[in-house]
């Protein structure tokens, strides 16, 4: 049976990867479009494209480590489940948050800032790590969100 | 939609930006020596294929651009008022064949939205059902005016003073987007040159009210009552507004006007050069494209008549000066 501490925890986890992972789906999306449309003129531009479709999709593999963390501390991938009291479990659920708002909003922008970067790289090709160097600023964020809720899961006494 | 919804056909577009001629290839076609040369010179950028005629050339480009647009745009509504001018342009084609039982096949423009496919000049009886609503509109009297009078000026003014209230009421609704602002500069100036032709002619009050159209930036009870006082009373009204360099420039050359107003439509489209989503982008590759055609058009229609280098210097638009 899932007691309340348990279900605010696996909802963090679920909140850490499920809206981090839809940002990345938007960003990687939004780059991809973008891409197919540089690659209709200039197929040849395949390697720099792929590179900045890939960036807004890291915000996705942070929440699933974030989730996997959370899974693994409190038993769900083996071993005894943990009895979480509500306490606890909102302190999961609340260490989840940063990682699952921060990578939401930060892929999105991030997806916006590499399809920008697209078009650059369309008027000058010479300018592919000025785009990815714009992109991965966003990617900061998402990094620091990421490092607080890892910390601050790894800290939640049981 | 929203504006990242255009990020295919932006990026493609940007591409594309990379493959229009540049000042240099501009430069270097005016520099040809004859006609041949220039096609010569333009074959080997790719620009014309092997034994390609200039016309078919023109055509060509214009039927590359129609299609990057129409497989790039994702709502190709917002197209419809880039072909705007073409449409009326069709209306007038349209009415004055019908009212003359005349073939129409190779004078409408395209693209188009006036679904000229379905005009036939031997069985149109100007109602001209086929059309839109606004369009059949003007089309019926223009056709009826063209019946009456048996001169076609008037019905073209009919038609003329249509498509600048077209354009003037989408620039209304758009005003804050690139191409509202295009129309509406080209309502504006199209009142200008009417007001200016009205007053050079000594048109009277009743053909004044029914050529000036809608205005943008323009107050068009202020425009009439200028006209109608002469010259000096539109110098004067339109000292006050952002079309005085305009008047200046027509007073010097009447012809240098039309270039003035090409040069400001790239500048109010010059905007989204730095515009990553969105449908103005599109506006902006649509206008300057539509540019190197015409410059392309124009050199080789000089070169063919002979017209020397530096006429057609003086000629050639801003972007390419």
């Amino acid at each position: 049976m899932l007691n309340s501490g348990l279900f605010l925890a696996v909802l963090g986890a679920a909140l850490a990867v499920g809206l981090s992972g839809v940002g990345s789906a938007k960003g990687v999306g939004l780059v991809g479009e973008a891409g197919a449309g540089l690659l209709s003129q200039e197929p040849k531009m395949f390697s720099k494209v792929l590179i900045l479709q890939i960036l807004p999709g890291t915000q996705g593999l942070y929440g699933f480590i974030i989730a996997l963390m959370m899974f693994n501390k409190i038993g769900l991938l083996g071993g005894s489940i943990a009895e979480l009291t509500s306490a606890q479990g909102l302190s999961f659920l609340a260490a989840s948050l940063p990682m699952a708002i921060t990578g939401f909003f930060s892929a999105v922008y991030q997806g916006r800032v590499a399809a920008s970067g697209i078009s650059l790289i369309a008027k000058q090709p010479t300018q592919t790590s000025r785009a990815m160097t714009l992109s991965a600023l966003v990617e900061t964020y998402a990094v620091l969100t990421f490092l607080v809720s890892l910390i601050a899961i790894s800290n939640i006494a049981l | 939609m929203r504006d990242t919804d255009y990020a295919f056909c932006v990026a493609k577009i940007r591409a594309l930006e990379n493959k229009l001629l540049s000042k240099q290839d501009i430069a270097a076609l005016i520099g040809q020596r004859d006609f041949a040369a220039a096609m010569g010179f333009l074959s080997e950028k790719g620009y014309a294929a092997q034994d390609e005629s200039s016309a078919e050339l023109i055509k060509r480009q214009t039927l590359q651009l129609n299609a990057v647009l129409n497989e790039s745009v994702p709502d190709k509504r917002v197209l419809d008022a880039l072909y705007l001018l073409n449409d009326y342009f069709n209306l007038k084609v349209m009415v004055k064949c019908a009212a003359e039982r005349e073939g129409a096949e190779g004078l409408f423009l395209f693209p188009t939205t006036a679904e000229v496919e379905h005009f036939d000049a031997d069985t149109e009886d100007g109602s001209f059902v086929f059309l839109k609503e606004q369009y059949r509109k003007a089309a019926t009297q223009a056709y009826a005016m063209a019946v009456k009078s048996g001169d076609g000026r008037y019905s073209d003014v009919i038609i003329d003073t249509a498509a600048i209230c077209e354009l003037s009421r989408y620039a209304k609704m758009k005003k804050s987007g690139l191409l509202g602002k295009i129309c509406g500069f080209i309502a504006d100036t199209a009142n200008i040159k009417i007001a200016l032709r009205c007053i050079a002619t000594a048109r009277d009050e009743d053909y004044v009210r029914a050529a000036v159209g809608d205005c943008f930036l323009l107050d068009k009870p202020r425009l009439i009552a200028s006209v109608l006082s002469g010259g000096e009373a539109l110098e004067a009204y339109l000292a006050d507004t952002e079309y005085k360099q305009g008047l200046a420039v027509y007073k010097s050359n009447p012809s240098a006007f039309e270039k003035w107003c090409d040069d400001r439509v790239m500048k109010i489209a010059s905007d989204a050069v730095y515009t990553s989503f969105g449908f103005d982008p599109v506006v902006y590759y649509y206008y300057r494209k539509n540019l190197e055609i015409k410059t392309v058009r124009m050199i080789l229609a000089a070169k063919r008549s002979d017209i020397d280098t530096e006429t057609l210097k003086e000629r050639v638009r801003e972007l390419y000066a």
